[in-house]
């Protein structure tokens, strides 16, 4: 009934190690492909901006866009209702944030060395050792400006995993070792669900789905549940706040499991002061 | 087998003793309500209960502390943990040394009732 999840960097065998525990585990297998093929068929967007959201760190003028804040938030929701299901062996960084109170939810960091990564990266592409390690490089760039930028976390803090396999490092059937090393573990009594774990991953999942029901109206509110009640806190015009939260909670109180909404309101100053009020 | 389940409520707070002890006989359960852990720690030397549910702060004797003696007591007792501080090492606490089931406060009585019928059934006993 648990769930793992599994990051690494790129050509390290996590997407192996990943699908190979899930087979062993007999659990399902899940990645962002996965994900965000059901983001693009209920949302309407299409799979490679989504693909390209979570692949480029926002810029300076990305963050600010109205697209991406949309579009994490929409794969975070179907993430989070994805998992619901639990038995799930998840790849992916997306969610890592999310996710990282559930203590049913064994997270996982796969290292390899760069060198066995630069062979694995030849071989698959058939290119260069030079070319190889450059593309190692920029993508692991990449992956860690992301996630300081989506979620203000650094990928290679040990403190986001529960276990950090570094499977250079072990002996010579490193990825055997690997994938052993996380069904055993995940069968620790710890890693069991709870009702206390289930309803928290229930609420985040809740709190998720109102995000993407409201993003149009607001994609940077804050938004906490517990049981069905759900707290939003959102900015606005001292003007339009009444009409705004009444328009927040009419929407909500339509998804599945929401009893009760409770939206406050901060004025936003800036934004009053230019409508003269 | 007995024929009414015993369980022992522990919380330090009269009102969840209060509320709950009397929601768990109405359905046919046979329940000790304490406020002192000292006393609950005696009484659980004392008798075998079926489920002890317990608060986690409490003072002079927490409910980690209650978990590691019914542990030490009982291996087939099934512990649920009832607590307004629960955490993610908290949680894995508990379930590493033996608890049944956590539940977050606030809770309502039929949520309690729900996870003390699976360890009912757990223990072979018919759900009520």
């Amino acid at each position: 009934m648990s769930i793992i999840t599994i990051t690494a960097g790129s050509y390290s065998n996590g997407k192996q190690i990943a699908e190979s525990a899930a087979k062993r585990l007999k659990y399902e297998y899940a990645d962002s492909e996965i994900i965000l093929s059901l983001v693009s068929g209920e949302f309407g967007v299409s799979e490679s901006d989504l693909a390209r959201v979570l692949k480029e760190a926002p810029s300076g003028v990305g963050m600010f866009s109205k697209a991406r804040p949309e579009y994490i938030i929409f794969i975070e929701t179907l993430l989070a209702e994805y998992l619901l299901k639990n038995n799930i062996v998840y790849y992916g960084v997306v969610g890592l944030s999310l996710i990282k109170e559930i203590s049913h939810v064994l997270k996982v960091r796969i290292i390899a060395n760069l060198e066995d990564r630069i062979t694995t990266g030849m071989k698959l592409y058939k290119i260069s050792r030079d070319k190889a390690g450059k593309i190692i490089k920029k993508e692991d760039e990449e992956q860690a400006k992301w996630a300081a930028a989506v979620y203000d976390i650094d990928l290679m803090d040990p403190n986001l995993y529960d276990l950090a396999i570094n499977i250079g490092h072990i002996k010579s059937n490193d990825v055997e070792d690997a994938i052993e090393t996380i069904v055993s573990t995940v069968k620790h009594k710890k890693f069991q669900p709870m009702t206390y774990s289930l309803r928290c991953m229930k609420n985040i999942a809740i709190s998720c789905r109102v995000r993407a029901t409201l993003t149009d109206i607001d994609s940077k509110m804050q938004v906490n549940s517990d049981e069905g009640t759900v707290y939003i806190y959102t900015r606005a015009i001292k003007k339009k706040a009444q009409n705004k939260a009444l328009e927040m909670k009419q929407k909500v109180m339509k998804i599945e499991g929401v009893k009760h909404v409770e939206v406050y309101v901060d004025y936003d100053l800036f934004s009053s002061v230019a409508h003269g009020q | 087998m007995k024929e009414k389940l015993e369980i022992l409520l522990l919380d330090d707070e009269t009102i969840v003793g209060n509320r709950l002890g009397p929601s768990l006989e109405k359905v046919g359960y046979d329940v000790e309500v304490f406020e002192d852990p000292v006393k609950a720690l005696d009484r659980i030397h004392e008798k075998e209960f079926d489920i002890v549910v317990t608060d986690i702060m409490m003072a002079e004797v927490n409910g980690i502390r209650i978990l590691e003696e019914v542990r030490k007591k009982s291996d087939t007792t099934r512990v649920i943990i009832i607590t307004g501080y629960a955490t993610v090492a908290l949680a894995r606490e508990a379930m590493d040394k033996g608890a049944f089931d956590m539940i977050a406060k606030p809770f309502k009585p039929s949520e309690l009732r729900s996870v003390i019928a699976k360890a009912a059934d757990s223990l072979g006993y018919k759900k009520l």
